[in-house]
């Protein structure tokens, strides 16, 4: 090695540049999340201060006809994100449990890289096979008048929120000591009991924050959603809302952003979704945190 | 509103009806609302909040094709065979007319508008000859697109 050969000012010199690139690199991710929040504050802010806050909780959303009322976009999200995260918690425990404890290893190997197929699987296309497929099955399974529902939005988030809460869940039941499932199994336990009632709740905290990764994924999605929830501003209140069309926050501004006055109240509302998309999300992944730092505090376990 | 099919009190199944409309911000949903919905009049109708607003024609055309309660407006040019047109009388009495180029261009068909093309001062170089071309061979283009040529 000539390591000692080398001058010592050069080697400092290329020390000091590398650490530089990589710090910029590490502090210019935070800088371009201020800026985006900053830019969205800017834009949006004037959004609430311009309408009246009893238009803003209004029930109609006619933006071009300065009724700017988000509560039907705000429930619309909420119910197409709770209605996936129901659907997809139950599927993606169970795939985990079954990938990490039941299946024997050949079939572990198969279905592993078939899951990160399914997370690359880009949401057009999810979204087309939901509005060709899926929504004339849902219409006439149903017996809804169109099968564009928030119920056939929340399917294919689902679908796509699946891989992230398999992936978590099963990182999550692989952290439960081998020795909690030796003991159960050896006091008499069944292989279904000792899942079921010692390993799932030894991981209890790790799949919670599956479930809000997944929530995050879900109300995030835009273009499966818009292409087929129908998109109708109308508030989901009543107990078939599920079957009916609605429509989201993330819908509303990808297909209104594209033809909307710059500097308009109707340009800042898109902005002041924005913001409250924003919140949230980050309200969300404040509570996958939280959870995620809990189980650190506990080592692992619950 | 009409909720339901059978509410218009004829023959035919008692189904509910799905109201298709473009975004808020395309120009036929404009349209559409200041001539059809309200009439051409000052008013402060709107589309039901029912509405299924579509991001595309081609999103209202699939919804059409797959489901029989379904009901929207689109283009001339996005209306395939598959689609039922439906027939519109500009008065109660009047004959139903269906839309084709020849009912639109004699004024027969009443849900139709004009698209314009604005230039700055008297159009030269490559604008006027886009425009010739537009006003020339491009009229044959439309015509086969299906959408209604010029009359002249």
């Amino acid at each position: 090695m000539k390591f000692g050969a080398q001058p010592r000012a050069r080697a400092g010199w290329s020390e000091f540049a590398l650490e530089s690139v990589v710090r910029i690199a590490g502090f210019s991710t935070i800088g371009f999340v201020l800026l985006i929040f900053l830019f969205l504050l800017r834009e949006g802010i004037p959004f609430f201060v311009e309408v009246p806050l009893d238009q803003l909780l209004g029930r109609y959303w006619y933006p071009t006809f300065d009724r700017f009322g988000i509560l039907p976009l705000v429930l619309g999200s909420i119910l197409v994100t709770i209605a996936s995260v129901l659907i997809a918690l139950p599927l993606g425990v169970a795939t985990a449990v079954f990938v990490r404890e039941v299946a024997p290893s050949w079939a572990r190997d198969i279905l592993k890289p078939l899951i990160e197929v399914l997370a690359g699987i880009p949401s057009v296309v999810l979204g087309f096979f939901g509005m060709t497929l899926v929504a004339p099955v849902i219409r006439e399974v149903l017996g809804a008048p169109t099968g564009l529902t928030a119920f056939t939005g929340a399917l294919i988030l689902a679908y796509m929120a699946l891989p992230t809460v398999i992936s978590v869940a099963e990182d999550a039941l692989d952290a439960v000591p081998k020795s909690y499932r030796d003991a159960s199994l050896a006091m008499g336990a069944t292989q279904w009991q000792t899942i079921w009632r010692v390993v799932v709740p030894a991981a209890k905290s790790g799949i919670l924050t599956a479930v809000m990764l997944g929530m995050g994924r879900a109300i995030g999605e835009t273009m499966a959603v818009m292409m087929v929830t129908g998109n109708a501003a109308r508030m989901p209140i009543t107990l078939d809302s599920l079957v009916r069309p609605v429509r989201t926050m993330t819908a509303t501004v990808a297909a209104e952003m594209g033809e909307v006055a710059q500097g308009s109240i109707h340009y800042h509302a898109l902005f002041g979704i924005g913001i409250a998309l924003f919140v949230l999300t980050f309200l969300i992944n404040l509570a996958g945190a939280s959870a995620i730092f809990q189980k650190r505090r506990r080592g692992g376990l619950r | 509103m009409l909720k339901r099919y059978e509410d218009e009190g004829r023959q035919g199944e008692d189904r509910p009806i799905v109201l298709l409309s473009r975004e808020s911000n395309s120009g036929t949903y404009v349209y559409f609302l200041e001539e059809v919905i309200r009439l051409g009049e000052e008013s402060e109708l709107l589309f039901s909040p029912e509405t299924l607003l579509m991001p595309s024609s081609e999103g209202i055309s699939a919804e059409i094709r797959q489901n029989p309660n379904a009901i929207g407006y689109d283009g001339l040019g996005y209306v395939t065979p598959d689609q039922k047109m439906l027939g519109v009388a500009k008065d109660a009495g009047d004959p139903y007319v269906l839309p084709s180029a020849d009912t639109v261009n004699d004024g027969a068909y009443p849900i139709s508008r004009e698209l314009f093309m604005y230039t700055a001062g008297e159009p030269q170089g490559a604008v006027k000859a886009y425009l010739d071309y537009i006003l020339g061979e491009g009229q044959g283009l439309i015509k086969a697109l299906g959408f209604v040529p010029l009359t002249d």
